[in-house]
């Protein structure tokens, strides 16, 4: 059984006010996801966020096959932390972590995703063909979108996708 | 503070941040910004500071300025405008400069930015 991490660190020249308000809306989503994913929200997303949330979408990643996803936030600290774990949808884990400090200029944002694809062995050689480029360009085009909506803060740190 | 201000643009330079006015229909060119770094070097020295560059005015923006122009000490730059139009081209410029980039729409915001850096 492999289970995957991603992680991924940005940093944006906003308040921890403002990250918070847009990155703990759901309906942000569909602005930062890729448009060829189709990515809707089906329901749940009518009140701030709160642990016990559960959100549905419809995204379209491969193929244009579309997924239904439900995703259940369960954990929320406010201007801190909050997690997503899938519910229902094409992973057979999905966890995914999201993190804000402050730094100077601005905030600190990190994901930790860990993940677990279907299909065993086929799901694992599968993986470094479709699933880890998809996600990564998920990811490139969540990085585009936020400078262009946002900004960027030059640090000494990583700003790279990283698989492990 | 100091103000300075000349035919193309008006810059208030403060302890943290300056903030630069270009005048309506100007090219900042790499031989207008070197004017302005002059300025600004004799200014900060080797002070950091951030430079706010309020888009009151539709003006041009020459690319060289960032490949050339820019002095090590500024830590970042702030483009405030409300209009859709000049966030558009701010978002051309941001991959030209290669440090903190931020869009605001009031300066109250982008001075509250430049503070943070401090």
């Amino acid at each position: 059984m492999k289970i995957y991490t991603l992680k991924t660190k940005q940093y944006l020249p906003i308040s921890i006010e403002k990250a918070w308000e847009f990155l703990s809306d759901p309906k942000n989503l569909k602005t930062i996801t890729p448009e060829y994913m189709k990515f809707e929200v089906v329901s749940g997303a009518d009140r701030k966020m709160y642990p016990g949330q559960i959100i549905q979408y419809i995204v379209t990643p491969i193929a244009g096959i579309k997924n239904k996803w439900v995703t259940e936030i369960t954990h929320v600290k406010n201007k801190e932390y909050f997690v997503d774990e899938q519910r229902f949808g094409p992973y057979s884990l999905w966890h995914h972590k999201h993190f804000i400090k402050e730094i100077p200029g601005g905030v600190e944002m990190e994901d930790i995703i860990d993940y677990k694809i279907p299909l065993g062995i086929l799901g694992q050689l599968i993986h470094p063909m479709i699933v880890k480029p998809r996600l990564k360009e998920v990811f490139e085009y969540r990085k585009k979108k936020l400078i262009e909506l946002f900004g960027t803060i030059e640090t000494k740190a990583s700003n790279e996708i990283i698989f492990v | 503070m100091e103000h300075f201000s000349n035919e193309f643009c008006q810059i208030d330079l403060y302890d943290q941040y300056a903030i630069l006015t270009i005048n309506e229909n100007v090219e900042f060119s790499l031989g207008r910004a070197s004017i302005l770094r002059d300025k600004l070097k004799k200014h900060y020295e080797s002070k950091s500071f951030i430079m706010i560059s309020h888009r009151k005015f539709e003006h041009k923006v020459s690319p060289e300025i960032y490949k050339q122009g820019v002095l090590d000490n500024m830590k970042g730059l702030a483009i405030v405008s409300s209009s859709d139009k000049e966030r558009d081209k701010a978002i051309l410029e941001q991959p030209l400069y290669g440090k903190s980039f931020a869009f605001f729409s009031t300066l109250e915001e982008a001075k509250a930015w430049a503070k943070s850096f401090f």
